[in-house]
């Protein structure tokens, strides 16, 4: 009956003890000194594990940034999950000093929403971006358009990017964005960038990146920048610049000064404002009226020169009065032919939009040969089976 | 006399082949007011203009010149003025570099033959053929588009034992080379000759599909003036055309991954590519035009026209009656492996083999639903690739794994696509997948 239980229990507390005996031995002999400041650092960080940083890890970034031995050194490594909260904290404990760095956010430089870019064409193949990108040019035709397929919403890992889904645009959700640049590197047309928050969450950038002319952006998008140099204005110095067509704000512009002129006098609202009202530039409505008052001026001097014999100044103002009155009549007719053009143009090209409402969706296909792959006797077999289906 | 037909080994599938078409004799489309040339009209460099704006050019004027070895002359297909070189949309929606020209009269160039009549000997040595072709900007017109006169330069120490014309067209709705080989066979048979010497091969084959038995039977009739020609009756079956399908169904040699015809002596023109290199050795004349087949169920008189290239796909459409109300989708090239084209102004290249509209409720795909892993993507495969296994590693982005299932041998022929009872995207991930890989290699390239 002892033996029952004494026999096993003593024989498993000497197990266990051999057990401890190797362990024992086994620390004693294979311990590695480890710098215990490597296990702080990780604590400060994040633990996002999301390789922003460019390391395989937050364990891999704390083994590294505590082999630093200057603040020069240091200065390789940030973290722009944690910030510069966290780099500094880090700095503080390993003894280095360091610069403080802006916040930055992630910004969509795109404003192709189903509303702005109206789709013309409907794809239905692979939904992810990657493959579209590759296969057209996007349903609303624009080259460098956001594909709505929300392959940056998927690599995200700090939901911080959601669908809208009235515009069919990814939104960015600033208090949560990291700035870990994954959305940068995912999306096929390079429409995010890595942008300051700015002083107050003030910031201001071009929203588009298609290097298109003006006319042919425009046809994509009402929201495109077309190149019109009106930005490059406000600041009165090199701070905005348009290049290939398209419109650069510098990071280090004013945003507290010309920030609201900037996002104002965009015709097109390519350029975005956040954390404050855009202003309309008031000046237009003067140059109307200054527009209204020439036009009256030269009305009269027109008739003036017509029943006198005009003076010399008149004479200045009359010929291009006249000219002026010539090139409107000619403007318009123009623009009146190219409305019919248009209209002609829709027509043809009707049935598929029709076919667009009908579905919802449009018509000449954008995919490529895998959605016409199927071959319509194949594809009628189909239909005759499901309708079989349904009906049983 | 009746011949024996042959096939290809691996996978392959039977879609319908709605060959509308196949009636309708070969018409002149009218020549457009205006003709958008793309620059990039073969695989390889794009061509340099040779032209600048406001240039007078008649049909058949160079205006752009080929930009290394594997690239391609361009020539005007108009007579007019170049109205000016700038980037123009394709049919992708993407913009292209392109020279437009206005249109005015037809005045061809002055040593172009412009009759018909045929023209059967040629004493030009094999160079000589070659810089013909090189010349006169040939390509391959069955979609690849690729240079012709490079397969005519074999390299050292390699045989070329068989010349195979691919007038196999298993591509549904498209009739283009059917209707080439009944009206203009004579002068196929001669181009074949031509580049049969020029590669000195011991035997030219005709590879025809049988479901174009008249075509066989007049180039069958035609052939027993030419000793080296033969014609090949073959199986229905898609993709039959494909260039190493072809060489197996009609020589039964196999093509190794990563290699090329010529490496087992065999070298493939398409049948139209024939025609217009008999056109550019023997009557000088460029490629300014090819056959396209302008069809689709309700098309109201469909056909086959012989359109300049850059005319715009709206004028081809034009030249059937109008799209038709119901049209869901416009593909360049055929139903299978053709692109939907997003815009109407897109023009014809040399590579465009026809223009097809699918009417509503054909145009959609299904649904996609899970892989049920029935294995019938792999069954038609034919290259005995796994489909559905790269579709995988694509979707989960293992991109690294990709580079060991012989991606690049895929010719795209979309056969899993339209067998998988799931409807997956199994070809556009392999596009994917094969880009990503592209991507992988030319980067170790440069780090090497």
């Amino acid at each position: 009956m002892i033996d029952m239980f004494v026999t096993p229990v003593l024989t498993l507390a000497g197990i266990g003890f051999v057990a401890a005996a190797v362990l024992y031995v086994a620390a004693r002999f294979f311990h590695v000194d480890e710098d215990p400041r490597i296990d702080q650092v990780e604590e400060i960080l994040p633990c996002a594990n999301c390789g922003a940083c460019g390391l395989t890890g937050c364990r891999a970034f704390a083994e590294e940034v505590t082999r630093t031995d200057s603040s020069d050194d240091f200065a390789n490594f940030y973290c722009p999950v944690g910030g510069s909260a966290a780099m500094e904290e880090i700095a503080n404990l390993l003894g280095h000093t360091v610069d403080l760095k802006e916040p930055t956010v992630a910004a969509l430089k795109c404003q192709g929403s189903k509303q702005n870019a109206p789709p013309k064409v409907r794809y239905d193949g692979e939904q992810t971006c990657l493959a579209a990108h590759m296969v057209f040019s996007g349903e609303s035709g624009c080259p460098t358009g956001c594909l709505g397929l929300a392959d940056c919403v998927g690599v995200c890992d700090f939901d911080a990017l959601y669908m809208d889904e009235e515009t069919g645009l990814p939104v960015v959700r600033a208090d949560k964005c990291t700035s870990c640049g994954a959305c940068v590197k995912t999306c096929p047309r390079g429409l995010f960038d890595i942008i300051p928050a700015g002083k107050d969450d003030k910031r201001v950038y071009v929203a588009c990146k298609n290097h298109d002319k003006g006319g042919v952006a425009r046809k994509y998008c009402k929201a495109a920048c077309i190149a019109c140099m009106r930005c490059t204005k406000v600041t009165g110095d090199d701070k905005v610049q348009v290049t290939d067509n398209l419109s650069v704000i510098d990071t280090s512009v004013d945003v507290e000064k010309f920030g609201p002129a900037l996002a104002g006098c965009c015709p097109t609202n390519a350029i975005v404002g956040v954390g404050f009202k855009a202003e309309k530039p008031k000046k237009k409505a003067v140059d109307k009226e200054a527009l209204k008052a020439a036009a009256l001026k030269k009305a009269a001097a027109a008739k003036a020169a017509k029943e006198e014999v005009p003076a010399e100044e008149k004479k200045e103002d009359a010929p291009e009065e006249k000219a002026a009155l010539k090139k409107a009549p000619a403007k318009k007719t123009t623009k009146a032919k190219k409305a019919t053009a248009k209209k002609a143009s829709k027509a043809k090209k009707s049935p598929p939009k029709k076919a667009s409402k009908a579905k919802k969706a449009t018509a000449k296909k954008a995919t490529k040969a895998k959605k016409a792959k199927k071959s319509p006797a194949k594809k009628a077999s189909r239909a005759k089976k499901a309708s079989k289906a349904t009906k049983a | 006399m009746k011949l024996k037909t042959k096939t290809f080994k691996m996978g392959g599938i039977h879609p319908s082949d709605m060959k509308l078409t196949a009636a309708m004799s070969l018409r002149q489309a009218e020549i457009p007011a205006q003709v958008v040339i793309p620059l990039t009209q073969h695989i390889g460099k794009p061509a340099k203009p040779v032209v600048a704006k406001g240039d007078a050019v008649k049909v058949g004027t160079l205006i752009a010149k080929a930009d290394g070895y594997i690239s391609a002359n361009i020539h005007s297909s108009v007579s007019g003025t170049v109205k000016k070189i700038d980037d123009m949309p394709t049919g992708d929606g993407y913009s292209a570099p392109a020279i437009v020209i206005d249109v005015d009269g037809d005045t061809w160039e002055s040593g172009i033959d412009t009759t018909a009549k045929l023209v059967k000997n040629c004493k030009l040595s094999p160079k000589e053929v070659m810089a013909k072709l090189r010349e006169a900007g040939i390509v391959g017109m069955g979609g690849a588009m690729f240079p012709s006169y490079v397969k005519l330069d074999v390299p050292e120490g390699e045989k070329i034992e068989y010349l195979l014309i691919n007038a196999v067209e298993c591509e549904p709705y498209l009739t283009a080379d059917h209707r080439l080989m009944l009206e203009r066979g004579e002068e196929i048979l001669v181009g074949a000759h031509i580049l049969g010497n020029a590669l000195g091969v011991k035997k030219v084959i005709i590879g025809v599909e049988e479901n174009k038995p008249d075509a066989i039977e007049h180039l069958a009739d035609l052939a027993l003036n030419y000793k080296t020609i033969d014609i090949q009756p073959l199986k229905m079956r898609y993709p039959q055309g494909g260039e190493k399908q072809l060489i197996k169904a009609a020589i039964g040699r196999e093509v190794p991954p990563g290699k090329l015809p010529l490496h087992i002596g065999a070298v493939v023109f398409n049948v139209a590519t024939t025609f217009a290199a008999y056109e550019a050795v023997q009557k000088n004349k460029p490629l300014i035009d090819r056959v396209v087949t302008v069809t689709g169920k309700s098309v109201k008189t469909p056909g086959n026209l012989i359109a300049r290239i850059g005319t715009s796909v709206d004028a081809l459409l034009g030249a059937v009656g109008g799209m038709p109300e119901d049209t869901a989708k416009v593909i360049a090239g055929g139903p299978m492996m053709g692109n939907a084209i997003s815009d109407m102004d897109a023009p014809v290249t040399k590579g465009t083999s026809g223009i097809v509209m699918l009417p509503e409720g054909e145009e959609l795909r299904r649904e996609e639903s899970a892989c049920i892993r029935c294995g019938r993507c792999a069954e038609v495969c034919c290259l005995g690739l796994e489909p559905f296994m790269i579709s995988a590693l694509v979707k989960n982005k293992q991109w690294d794994a990709l580079e060991n299932v012989y991606l690049n041998d895929c010719l795209e022929c979309g056969s899993c696509s339209w067998t998988c009872p799931s409807a997956l995207p199994l070809l556009d991930r392999i596009r994917v997948g094969k880009a990503k890989v592209k991507e992988i290699q030319k980067k170790k390239e440069a780090d090497k």
